[in-house]
């Protein structure tokens, strides 16, 4: 009886709890799971990836990997981790078989610009009250996003992991299978990296 | 300025908190002096924040319905497994990784196969360094004690050039063997007299033929014995020469001469299954050892050229094939039982070639045609045999029949050429110490 209640619970249930009815069967628990996180699957696929469709491919992947090895989650890390391991894994051997460079960089500008909270993002781009602030703000991200486009897929993986999906070091190492060390030298190295290529020009 | 160097690194971590406590305070203070390093902090800020602001893409509203297709579907995406890694994506790996291993296995079988460039090349070496040699004075073929050879100096082996069976006898002939016999490449010291002491290798197998052409340290000289096979391949006779101290000289006779020879005495060259060297001063007496050593050996002298004089002489003999090999170390290395260097108190080293694949090409060879093909083999037999009448070199064999006995192959003979040359004529007043024939 209590089931039922948690069943109703459905909303709020945690992704540990929609996992644990996934092993015993409901299969709308793992909608749900799918529908929660499809879209961070979708984007760290897609940032790896640069390109829609493999992204779309990738994230779907993922689910239907996780859907097959339900069982074998122990829970030693979070969901999202485990679902960030296994999307990277498969963007990586997608990226690897069909290295396709030089595609559609444009990243779909009339995609609404989400700021992360909290953080004031353009001190660079411009300080100040201007009016055109938004313009600006947006020139800047898609510039950036046209420079991660070019960096060594290994500096996507970090730069989203941390700055997109905001994963610690210690989670990203998880999801890279590497040490804390090599985390933060790769990080640092991708920023290093990045902020020279955004000096560069245009 | 020296700590931005070590600080600029860590910005990275600090902006995502992630340093321990001390090294937090150590870059704080460094960051609170050092404009420089606070700029590159803000600039990694705009950077991350910039990242984090990229636009988010809307998965496709089939999404999840696409999920729960390929599930149904029974689709199981895996992670890379090494058959992935080593083959996929397949069109691109798998043909360059065949080229891959054909071109590991042509440089391998480049590498057993010295190609013939090399040999062509070390045969110019030994013909200019010959020519060298036989400028040296004459030597006057006479029965005299003579003085032992330099020892330095003194031959070595040098490896012949296995010489292939010629073609048109193993049309005849479908299964030869063509492996030579391992004791049929022999290179030999003779321990006669004051032998030397430098004989690095007495024996050299088949395979080991570009190895002893890969030590022209060692073999200082040598005399090409242009015996043309049918195949082509050139059969070296290497003779000593003076290395760095001595004038150790053994004049040969010239491949024309011997060719020619070998015909007056009915012996097709290429029926010559291997050279043998001999120093002496006194054809009789190396003759009548030679005679003496064959008929012990079941074999006799089937020719006996004109002598050459200061050039040398040369004898054709006729010994069963697994013989040879004991007959030629019996020819260099019995000094007692034999006039042919009781006399002459010479040594030299010397080098034997027998060709195993030629020996085998005039005997199993025609054995096993015979047996495996019918008329072709009946055929093949009767080659055989007037071949061996024309050169006498089967001369009353009986074993050569329709039979493939081991007998008949173990009975078979070659012919071997002895040449015999005068030794040296200048030799160290110190005779080198003896040394004991190397191992064969």
């Amino acid at each position: 009886m209590e089931r039922v209640i948690q069943a109703d619970a459905k909303k709020t249930a945690s992704d540990q709890e929609l996992l644990g009815r996934c092993r015993v069967g409901d299969e709308a628990a793992f909608d749900e799971l799918v529908r929660r996180h499809q879209q961070r699957a979708f984007n760290v696929a897609f940032q790896v990836l640069r390109d829609r469709e493999d992204a779309a491919e990738v994230a779907q992947d993922a689910f239907v990997r996780i859907y097959r090895s339900v069982n074998d989650f122990r829970g030693e890390c979070e969901f999202t981790t485990w679902l960030h391991q296994i999307v990277v894994n498969l963007a990586r051997n997608k990226h690897r078989w069909w290295k396709r460079r030089g595609r559609q960089s444009s990243v779909s500008l009339d995609a609404p610009v989400e700021m992360a909270d909290g953080e004031a993002p353009m001190q660079m781009a411009a300080s100040g009250d201007a009016p055109d602030v938004e313009t600006v703000k947006a020139e800047f991200v898609e510039r950036l996003s046209r420079k991660i486009e070019e960096l060594p897929r290994k500096f996507r993986e970090v730069l989203v992991l941390r700055n997109v999906e905001g994963l610690s070091y210690e989670q990203i190492a998880i999801v890279l299978d590497c040490s804390l060390g090599t985390v933060k030298s790769r990080i640092a190295r991708a920023r290093e990296e990045l902020r020279e290529r955004m000096q560069d020009e245009p | 300025m020296k700590d931005c160097d070590v600080i600029q690194p860590e910005l990275s971590a600090y902006l995502d908190g992630e340093l321990t406590p001390p090294q937090r305070e150590l870059v704080e203070a460094h960051l609170a002096s050092c404009p420089q390093c606070q700029q590159a902090l803000a600039e990694l800020k705009a950077l991350t924040a910039g990242t984090a602001a990229l636009p988010k893409l809307e998965p496709a509203a089939e999404f999840l319905a696409e999920v729960r297709r390929k599930i149904s579907r029974g689709d199981d995406p895996e992670a890379l497994t090494w058959f992935d890694y080593l083959f996929r994506p397949y069109l691109l790996k798998i043909p360059m990784e065949a080229a891959a291993l054909i071109a590991i296995a042509l440089l391998v079988i480049q590498f057993r196969q010295p190609p013939p460039d090399e040999t062509a090349a070390s045969d110019q070496v030994a013909q200019e360094e010959n020519s060298a040699t036989e400028q040296s004075p004459p030597v006057v073929a006479k029965a005299e004690p003579v003085r032992s050879a330099p020892s330095e100096s003194a031959s070595v082996p040098q490896l012949l050039q296995p010489a292939p069976a010629p073609e048109n006898e193993m049309a005849a002939a479908p299964a030869v063997e063509s492996t030579p016999s391992p004791e049929a490449q022999v290179a030999t010291e003779t321990a006669t007299g004051s032998p030397v002491d430098n004989a690095p290798e007495s024996v050299s197998g088949n395979g080991q033929s570009a190895g002893a052409q890969a030590k022209p340290a060692t073999t200082t000289g040598g005399r090409n014995i242009n015996i043309k096979f049918t195949s082509g391949t050139k059969r070296k006779v290497p003779t000593s020469t003076a290395g760095t101290n001595g004038p150790a000289i053994t004049p040969t006779l010239s491949d024309a001469e011997v060719s020619t020879l070998a015909r007056d005495a009915g012996i097709e060259p290429s029926k010559v299954g291997g050279v043998v060297v001999v120093q002496s001063r006194n054809l009789q007496e190396a003759e009548g050892r030679t005679e003496e050593l064959a008929a012990r050996y079941n074999g006799k002298i089937i020719s006996v050229s004109p002598s050459m004089g200061s050039t040398g002489q040369v004898l054709f003999v006729e010994v069963p094939r697994d013989d040879a090999a004991a007959f030629k170390l019996g020819l260099q290395q019995e000094p007692g039982s034999s006039a042919l260097f009781t006399n002459a108190t010479m040594a030299g080293v010397t080098a034997i070639n027998t060709n195993g694949a030629l020996l085998s090409a005039t005997s199993t060879a025609r054995v096993a045609g015979v047996l495996t093909s019918g008329v072709g083999a009946k055929s093949a037999s009767v080659e055989a045999k007037s071949a061996v009448g024309t050169n006498g070199v089967f001369n009353g064999s009986p074993q050569l029949s329709l039979t493939n006995n081991p007998q008949a192959q173990a009975a078979a003979t070659t012919v071997l050429e002895i040449l015999v040359v005068p030794p040296p004529s200048l030799a160290p007043t110190n005779p080198p110490p003896i040394t004991p024939p190397a191992t064969w």
